[in-house]
């Protein structure tokens, strides 16, 4: 059995996951509103209660790949004259993700 | 048998109730038993209501339950960048001000809202800015203006507004000066010049990390003492906070998700952020109350908290 279940959901801000959340099982966010969770009844009510869409491992890293490498290309394109300056303006370059 | 107050250097207060918000690990007597306040549990991270944009470069001052955040930088170049600060109230953003010009990357501190206070950053069209504002609680206006122009200096300060600390910036900036309300005042450079310098505590007991290269140290009011570095040396472009220099974090920074405690003696790894993040204009002046702002491409917001409650103590 999977460590992990993995979805797709938007974060509605406030309370989206709460502190009893975290205490009672694994929870990551990535980026294109990608969420793994642990495999447990308590991470997949929690998945169900977002109305999240259930993806497989691989689907989901296609997504995560993907919004990263768009990021990447906005991140190119913003308008300083070096990677340097980049940086120091707007934080590091975003980088490939891998799933747990 | 020794007593508290040779113990700790402080006498046990004599109050008549419990004091309203007592400090982690504060003992007091209420005129019938001998209270104390301490951790009731595990410090979490939890969602927080998005902030209005998703930009990085942004300030932010303040905690999860009053904050105030500024600027970012759009990808639009100077003229556009935003200029609108807004006021987090522990669980929505709403627009609190204009800061005066479209400064971005500012350096951050302040207590509240109402006491932000920003200074320094990327100057249009495109170098490093010397000047002071504060926040009043309806506008912001100009103050006195820093001894050193920081260009990047987003993510770097502490204290509160009248007695604030900013060290370093980028590029590989290590100076440090104090502000008093109205002027600031130069003082012994950090040990080693790094793009964002970490700052938590008092003018008089500061801790200072560097997230470019690691180096770490403690400001006593008069000079530096190195220190041990935290777990992670590379965390650039992460955020900090906490109560003082015996209960500093540091959180995210490049693609990590990690936090770390300091509790003056050594760095400790602490629950995890659920995202990683990178130039969150994170912000938290007690150790209860942290948050990790928006970053590039991202709007989410978190809230660190950690539950403390109050006991009796028994004599027997």
């Amino acid at each position: 059995m999977s460590l992990f279940i993995y979805g797709t959901a938007t974060n509605t801000g406030k309370d989206f996951f709460t502190r009893q959340n975290r205490l009672d099982f694994f929870l990551e966010s990535h980026i294109g509103d990608v969420w793994v969770v642990g495999n447990n009844e308590k991470g997949a009510l929690w998945l169900a209660s977002k109305n999240a869409v259930i993806k497989t491992k691989e689907e989901a890293q296609a997504i995560v790949d993907a919004e990263i490498t768009a990021a990447q290309a906005a991140w190119d394109a913003l308008d300083f004259e070096s990677s340097e300056e980049r940086s120091l303006a707007n934080g590091s370059r975003p980088v490939p993700t891998t799933l747990p | 048998m020794s007593s508290y107050n040779v113990i700790n250097g402080l006498k046990v207060r004599f109050l008549t109730a419990d004091p309203p918000s007592p400090e982690n690990g504060e003992v007091w007597y209420n005129s019938s038993s001998i209270r104390a306040q301490g951790i009731a549990g595990t410090g979490v991270w939890s969602s927080g209501g998005s902030a209005p944009s998703a930009l990085a470069g942004s300030a932010m001052a303040g905690n999860n339950t009053d904050a105030m955040a500024w600027g970012g930088d759009n990808g639009g170049g100077t003229p556009t960048w935003p200029r609108t600060s807004y006021h987090y109230n522990g669980s929505s953003w709403t627009s609190d001000g204009t800061i005066p010009t479209a400064l971005n990357q500012s350096g951050q501190a302040g207590v509240g809202h109402t006491t932000a206070i920003m200074w320094g950053g990327n100057n249009p069209p495109g170098s490093a800015a010397s000047v002071t504002n504060k926040f009043n609680g309806s506008s912001w206006s100009a103050s006195g203006n820093l001894n050193d122009a920081r260009r990047y200096a987003y993510l770097t300060g502490a204290g509160p507004q009248t007695a604030c600390i900013a060290i370093g910036a980028g590029p590989s900036q290590a100076t440090h000066e104090h502000f008093n309300g109205s002027s600031w005042t130069t003082k012994t450079d950090f040990p080693s010049g790094s793009n964002t310098i970490y700052s938590i505590g008092t003018q008089t007991a500061t801790l200072g990390v560097s997230g470019g290269n690691g180096t770490t140290a403690s400001w006593d009011g008069s000079s530096w003492t190195g220190i041990p570095s935290s777990l992670n040396s590379n965390r650039q472009y992460g955020a900090a906070g906490g109560a003082n220099t015996n209960s500093a974090y540091v959180f995210g920074g490049g693609s990590s998700n990690a936090v770390e405690l300091y509790n003056g003696t050594s760095w400790a790894t602490q629950p995890t952020m659920a995202r990683s993040r990178d130039s969150s204009g994170g912000s938290g002046i007690s150790s209860n109350a942290l948050i990790a702002g928006q970053s590039y491409g991202n709007s989410s917001v978190e809230e660190f908290t950690i539950p403390f409650g109050t006991a009796t103590i028994s004599s027997s």
